[in-house]
């Protein structure tokens, strides 16, 4: 109870006031630079401190669960490798000398972990840069990852990614974790949901109209890196933890989610119940995305939606182990 | 056919489930006179905890009746009519039915204590009663429980997580001895002490102290304890009030044949309120459980349709937390009658024991505390009656290698 309530009244506020900084911070022109490095490289160090440290309580808190402890050290890992140092440290590539500035620098830092149509720039940068090598590499790299690889693990696995590996989700599940129980609930919070078609389509247009340059840029970029992105991944996302839970983002707003939620659910990915449920209602309490897994799991069916996350909260929490991730 | 189900619990709401498979097209009305729509009770010590809301323990919620294609009625169930088959409600509706389950579950057991109604002594068993033992507890004030169970524990949980200093008192030379061998009691005992619960053995009240409200708890070996609030959790038993009233034949519980049904031939009777009588026609047993309610409700749907089959009780399983330490109980685990062995092994670190019960090495059952174990391999060992010896090899991990 100590080290939540830590995070909860000191570790939060203080990460939620980091990161309004560096968003403000962000938006100043020309781009401020601190001990020769740029806003984003401080930006992504301040995140990756937020996971990190506030990854341990958690560990702390479900380490019962052998699943959740590996999925949070994944999520720690995650954060440490693929989102910092291999985009500053490990591949030698001087981020400033290849890009302009402004707006296409946080694609960049961004492609190692975020996919395409989380960031829209991915199928768009050829038409920036020409295929220089590095670019084509980048670019090969997003088609490679997001339309090839992650449509087959989501086939098997439904969006275990949010949960493992995505940048907003080790945040979420680290310095979120006190607040995974305030998110909505119910079936009229399930059904806004739907709010991911109308998102998904602005992505696959905004896309295209980024690549061939076919429309108004400033809406493309502005509506995607600014109002989406800023407005609702950050300010909203992280900024509405503890109103509307830690994963608020994730399940509203989040496009990559909504293609591959959908996908996830045709597959054979679920949390499978076996007939011992006596209906105490913690897994749908401790449920991110506000599924009501204990409807499922009193019938001994298991659960199949298009927005689990599949990070075993449920399954962690149920006092008759009763839950199992499949 | 026009089903009327008279209480809103495990075996009211699964059998209104399987009728509505059973016999589509059917009327299936429930009756409770409790004002929450069906709620989890197992579910009710996380709301004690603060960890759940009231609406979290509501598993009827978005249209759950609805999509059970059942009504729900907020009135109390007064009689059955003795002349035709109708319901007579409190507020004076009558309801015509072709079938009548009824449903009303236990009542706590109340202490044969002088006191038992005093203030401050609570019962643990409804939404209201819950809440009435929170909004009574105080950070410090002193608590003492009666009763050793699986109810028992939860309550000294509670109060524990809620600042109250908790005294347990047990009747029995260890703990829960229904369900668990002696080493298996010793764990547990070991676990509510370190949880700060000031746990007596052997004791049993004889009285309670009074100055308007309860102030002590005077036990039979003459010890006193003080005592702001007490907590008594020595069991449930059947509520057979209803069936009583209805000129329906009663024990302990409403009196059932194997096939689930009163001694009038169309109402019917499921889940804690029945009293079975065994196929043998021998004697009658009563099941208390979550488990037990929903079984028994699946199959009195089936009776109730008319597809005639005796009850079958399958293979026990109960499991729940004593504080940290969980335990699953499969099979056979009362006190072993006379072709019944058993023998507990407990691990190294002595935080964990199974108790195996058996009929000449083979397994019948097995009790599992601290262990961690998987209920559905335990339930397939019981189940297809394992080799004794095999079985504890299957179980043994590193921690029981040099065990016993």
């Amino acid at each position: 109870m100590a080290t939540r309530a830590l995070i909860k009244r000191i570790g939060y506020p203080i990460l939620a006031a980091a990161l309004i900084y560096f968003f403000m911070w962000q938006r100043e022109r020309p781009d401020p630079m601190w001990l020769g490095r740029d806003k984003e490289f401080w930006y992504e160090t301040v995140y990756l401190a937020f996971v990190l440290v506030m990854g341990a309580p958690v560990l702390i808190k479900w380490r019962r669960s052998r699943y959740f402890t590996v999925r949070t050290i994944s999520c720690m890992a995650a954060q440490l490798l693929w989102g910092y140092l291999l985009i500053y440290f490990i591949l030698p590539l001087n981020w400033r000398g290849i890009t302009s500035g402004g707006q296409l620098v946080s694609a960049f830092t961004a492609f190692a972990q975020n996919l395409w149509p989380l960031e829209i720039y991915g199928l768009a940068i050829p038409r920036y840069f020409g295929f220089v090598a590095v670019v084509a590499g980048w670019f090969a790299y997003v088609v490679i990852t997001s339309l090839i690889l992650m449509p087959i693990i989501a086939l098997r696995f439904g969006r275990a990614y949010c949960s493992w590996f995505c940048s907003c989700g080790n945040l979420a599940e680290t310095a979120g974790d006190p607040f995974r129980t305030q998110s909505p609930k119910g079936q009229r919070a399930a059904r806004f949901e739907w709010v991911l078609v109308p998102l998904v389509l602005f992505a696959v247009v905004a896309t295209v109209g980024l690549a061939f340059n076919i429309g108004n840029q400033v809406v493309w970029q502005k509506g995607w890196g600014d109002w989406i992105k800023f407005g609702f991944a950050s300010l909203a996302g992280v900024g509405l933890y503890p109103v509307l839970g830690n994963r608020i983002w994730c399940r509203y707003f989040c496009p990559w989610a909504g293609m591959f939620g959908a996908l996830g659910k045709l597959g054979r990915a679920g949390i499978a119940a076996n007939n011992m449920c006596m209906g105490c209602g913690m897994c749908s309490k401790h449920c991110d995305m506000g599924i009501d897994i204990r409807r499922n799991a009193l019938v001994g069916r298991t659960t199949k939606t298009t927005s689990c996350i599949y990070c075993g909260a449920c399954v962690a929490i149920c006092p008759r182990n009763v839950l199992r991730v499949i | 056919m026009r089903h009327v189900i008279v209480g809103n619990g495990m075996a009211g709401i699964t059998a209104a489930r399987a009728l509505g498979r059973l016999d589509p097209g059917a009327r299936i009305t429930i009756v409770t006179d409790e004002a929450t729509p069906f709620y989890s009770r197992p579910g009710l010590m996380y709301y004690m905890m603060g960890y759940l809301k009231e609406w979290d323990l509501r598993i009827a919620r978005d249209g759950f009746y609805r999509e059970l294609g059942a009504e729900l009625k907020h009135d109390t169930a007064v009689r059955i009519s003795a002349d035709d088959d109708v319901l007579e409600l409190a507020s004076g509706e009558r309801l015509p039915f072709d079938r009548l389950l009824i449903a009303t579950g236990s009542k706590s057991r109340r202490p044969n204590v002088p006191g038992a109604d005093l203030d401050g002594v609570h019962f643990m068993y409804t939404l209201q009663d819950c809440k009435r033992i929170v909004s009574r507890s105080r950070r410090g004030m002193k608590a003492v429980i009666l009763g050793g169970g699986l109810l028992g524990s939860e309550l000294a949980e509670v109060w524990r997580h809620l600042g109250v200093n908790v005294v347990q008192l047990v009747r029995e030379p260890w703990y829960f001895p229904k369900g668990l061998s002696e080493p298996q009691g010793r764990i547990v005992e070991t676990e509510t002490r370190r949880h700060g619960v000031e746990l007596h053995l052997n004791e049993e009240a004889a009285e309670f102290g009074r100055n308007g409200k309860v102030s002590k708890v005077i036990t039979k070996t003459g010890k006193e304890f003080e005592a702001d609030a007490v907590g008594v959790t020595i069991g449930v038993e059947p509520n057979p009030d209803f069936a009583t009233a209805s000129g329906i034949a009663t024990a302990r519980g409403v009196l059932v044949d194997e096939t689930l049904r009163t001694s009038r031939a169309n109402v019917f009777a499921a889940g804690d309120c029945a009293e079975i009588r065994d196929g043998n026609g021998q004697g009658t047993y009563i099941e208390q459980l979550w488990y037990s309610a929903a079984r028994q409700g699946e199959a009195v749907a089936r009776a109730m349709c008319s597809d005639v089959r005796p009850y079958d009780s399958g293979i026990f399983y109960n499991s729940a937390m004593f504080f940290n330490v969980d335990y699953v109980a499969i099979g056979s685990v009362r006190s072993p009658g006379d072709d019944l062995a058993e023998e507990t092994v407990v691990s190294r670190d002595g935080r964990a024991a199974r108790r195996f019960v058996h009929r000449s090495g083979l397994v019948t059952g097995i009790t599992s505390v601290g262990a961690g174990d998987n209920a559905e391999v335990l339930m397939q060992m019981v189940g297809d009656g394992m080799n004794l010896e095999l079985a504890q090899e299957r179980l043994k991990g590193r921690r029981w290698r040099r065990a016993r």
